[in-house]
């Protein structure tokens, strides 16, 4: 398995604890200013209501005043304030003010009527009218002592309940998580046994697979070398019984040909030659003649028939010229019969101990790509490159034709069968080697063979081993 | 803490920067409305109004009428009006033509700014100028000295008193008359003329009324006419009042003897009763017309004097 992935990890707890910080100073700043703003704020306006009902109780009195003694009233100010004051009796009615319609204040004392120190006043006025028409205003001030007083009182009992809220909903899914998280660890050591236990089975389990696996590897191996030494035994007996019916089976039947041909010119004198008499009866002779013939015919036929056995069993040619003339000279062949121009770049020493299989195989594939790119290509420019790498052959067929088809990239496009390709696939995988066909449509075809140097003698004479 | 993988990890610093933005958010909304709410309701400690003088033609300061030569305005003290109501009445019948107005009270000191205001032609005191209102450079005409005395209901069986038991009966320490039953006082404001009168000769009285203003401890009337009222009606009453106002008017209470002195002329203008007060006109200046006329009629008439004396006063200037 892979090494364990470095992960960044977090405390649910601080995790929770982070995101509900702000949501209980919320809490506990709304709790605890609510109830407070709203008393002071319900408070501040009934005060608010008891100023102007105050104002305009002032303002009736003074309006009744004017109406009754319309010159003399501002002059009983005394009784008048008397009146006035009564109201800031009242603890919430803290000044009282009389104004000219302009807004100037009128003093009916010079003592002020109330408290005339400096504070914070809700204000409140209501006019003064003399027959429908406003000849000032009264105005009274409230003060706020009671709301202050009140709303000061409310928010020590609410700040302790938005406090304690704010605490509660901090604490609460804090503790939870944290038992929840006691638990996952808990869950995750349970967790982390049964997956080291399932390491130590896997490891075990893959050590075994991996013995499995190389033994399979070294079977498949060994399999692939007897494959390619079964390869190149077939092939060097291939050769050697080529050679054989060649050279053996093929001058035997040459020379009897040539004999039988002689039984017949003996048996049928020239008129020219009547002095040579055969001895023989004319009918004799018809018949010894016939029967030569005949065997001629026979002899020629399996003649032929050797000559194509030997040519199934291996390209006559690498024996009579070696790879790099042969192919040479299939290039020139294909160049002639296809109108293409090839391109050889064969580089391989005269004697390059190559086997006979490698040479078969490095003839058959060059041989097949050129006839497919001659059949389907439509190229006019091919490359062939043969070299002989250290362990290796590397063999390189490119040209510039039509490429390979996208929905079958093994078939050239155009082609209908693919059986060359495979063939070629097959022989060069028996013998270990890999290859690649690469292509795109449009883009040319490039076939790319690289065959490990593998022979059954040290000196590549696959034959002698054979034969021995 | 064991530790465990977080999903979300990579975004929660953002997440929690967006939280608190949130709450912030949501804590500036809170804090504007409320900050809205308390400037609404709050208000201010600027008066909405300005200080300075009043314009002469506020609708607030509308004046009376021109007044024509024959017609002569007063007003003033309440202590002032029964004798000088009695004495227009006489000049009036002397004098037909002329016509003597006096209004209901606006006390010594609306008497005095009325006068300056030229709001009235003749402003009654009841008592000697402060020095704020002599620097007005008003004329002081006194033309009647009233005894002060305490009256009581009718019900009251006492007939004198000392100024001991009355300092006593308004310090709340003496409680009951001599019957036993209940005494009622009667307060008048501060700067009653009848009072300053009495504190004036008797300063433990001047400080047991303070005191019992500011203990609010009985009840204030605030008018002479609320005071005869009162005294007339209340069982157990008692209270300071004019003599003058008392006889002239006939009213049903009982003025009682101080240190078993009456308030004759002859124990005022000797001093033996202790409780008087002067009653005066005042003029921005010297009066004239019908003013001038009603002045002589009530200081030097003889009718006038003689009217003031049958009715309790004793007129001013003092017979030589």
């Amino acid at each position: 398995m892979s090494a364990k992935q470095p992960v960044r990890t977090v405390s649910l707890q601080r995790y929770l604890a982070a995101r509900m910080l702000p949501l209980a100073v919320l809490l506990a700043v709304l709790v605890s200013l609510s109830a407070p703003l709203a008393y002071f704020t319900l408070t501040a306006r009934t005060l608010r209501t008891r100023a102007h009902a105050t104002a305009v109780q002032v303002a009736d009195a003074i309006s009744r005043e004017i109406q009754e003694r319309p010159v003399l009233w501002r002059y009983d100010s005394l009784k008048l304030l008397a009146h006035i004051r009564a109201y800031t009796e009242e603890p919430s009615i803290a000044r009282i003010e009389i104004a000219d319609p302009a807004g100037a204040r009128v003093s009916l004392d010079p003592v002020p009527i109330g408290d005339p120190t400096p504070r914070l006043l809700l204000w409140e006025s209501a006019p003064i009218k003399l027959n429908a028409q406003v000849v000032g205003h009264a105005w009274a001030g409230a003060v706020l002592d009671e709301a202050r007083a009140g709303a000061l009182l409310l928010l020590i009992p609410f700040a302790a309940l938005g406090i304690g809220l704010a605490a509660l909903i901090y604490f609460i899914p804090g503790r939870a998580m944290a038992r929840a998280e006691r638990r996952i660890a808990a869950s995750q050591a349970a967790l982390a046994g049964f997956n080291q236990t399932l390491e130590q089975q896997v490891a075990e389990r893959s050590l075994q697979l991996r013995g499995a696996y190389d033994l399979l590897q070294a079977k498949e191996e060994r399999l692939r070398s007897l494959s390619s030494r079964a390869v190149l035994l077939q092939e060097a007996e291939r050769r050697i019984i080529a050679r054989e019916l060649h050279d053996s089976a093929g001058q035997a039947l040459t020379a009897i040909r040539i004999n039988l041909q002689i039984i017949a010119q003996l048996s049928h004198p020239a008129p020219s030659d009547m002095s040579a008499e055969t001895g023989l009866s004319p009918k004799l002779a018809a018949k010894i003649e016939g029967l030569a013939g005949r065997t001629l015919t026979i002899a020629d036929a399996t003649l032929e028939e050797i000559r194509r056995a030997v040519s199934l069993l291996g390209p006559a040619i690498l024996d009579d010229v070696g790879l790099v003339a042969a192919i040479q000279r299939l290039c020139d062949d294909f160049g002639e019969r296809s109108d293409l121009r090839i391109d050889c770049e064969l580089d391989l020493p005269e004697r390059s101990g190559l086997s006979p299989a490698l040479e078969s195989v490095c003839y058959r594939v060059a041989q097949e790509a050129l006839t497919n790119v001659a059949r389907h290509a439509e190229a006019t420019q091919v490359d062939v490159r043969l070299a002989l790498h250290p362990h290796t052959i590397h063999l390189e067929i490119r040209d510039n034709g039509r490429g390979l088809d996208s929905a079958a990239p093994l078939r050239p496009r155009g082609a209908t069968g693919g059986r060359g390709l495979v063939g070629m696939r097959e022989r060069v995988e028996l013998l270990g080697g890999t290859i690649q066909i690469e292509g795109s449509p449009g883009a040319g075809t490039r076939v790319i063979v690289d065959l490990p140097q593998v022979t059954l003698s040290e000196d590549g004479d696959d034959t002698a081993v054979v034969v021995a | 803490m064991t530790p465990v993988t977080d999903p979300d990890d990579t975004a929660s610093p953002a997440s929690l920067a967006a939280l608190w933005i949130g709450v912030a958010v949501v804590l500036a909304a809170a804090i504007t409305v409320a900050v809205f709410l308390l400037v609404s309701m709050v208000g201010t400690t600027r008066e909405p109004f300005t200080t300075g003088e009043v314009p002469r033609d506020s609708p607030l300061y509308l004046r009376s009428t021109a007044r024509p030569a024959e017609v002569v305005h007063l007003a003033g003290s309440g202590s002032n009006l029964p004798i000088t109501r009695a004495l227009a009445e006489a000049f009036q019948a002397r004098s037909p033509n002329l016509h003597v107005v006096v209004f209901d009270s606006i006390g010594s000191t609306g008497a005095i700014a009325a006068t300056y205001d030229d709001v009235i032609d003749l402003g009654l005191v009841s008592r000697p100028l402060k020095d704020s209102e002599a620097a007005l450079n008003l004329l002081v005409h006194p033309y009647a000295r009233v005894p002060v005395v305490v009256a009581v209901n009718l019900g009251v069986p006492d007939e004198s008193i000392s100024t001991e038991t009355l300092v006593d009966i308004y310090a709340g320490r003496r409680l009951q008359w001599s019957d036993g039953s209940p005494i009622v006082v009667l307060q008048r404001e501060r700067g009653d003329s009848s009072h300053r009168a009495v504190a004036q000769a008797l300063p433990e009285f001047a400080a047991v009324d303070e005191a019992a203003h500011r203990a609010g401890r009985w009840r204030v009337v605030e008018s002479d006419q609320a005071m005869q009222e009162a005294l007339s009606i209340t069982a157990g009453a008692v209270g300071l009042f004019d003599l003058g106002a008392i006889v002239l008017q006939r009213l049903p209470v009982k003025p009682l003897r101080i240190d078993e002195i009456d308030p004759s002329e002859a124990s005022v203008q000797s001093g033996r009763y202790p409780f008087s007060k002067d009653l005066a006109f005042i003029s921005v200046e010297q009066p004239g017309g019908a003013a001038a006329e009603f002045l002589r009629f009530v200081v030097e008439g003889e009718q006038g004097r003689t009217l003031m004396r049958a009715s309790g006063y004793i007129p001013l200037p003092e017979d030589q």
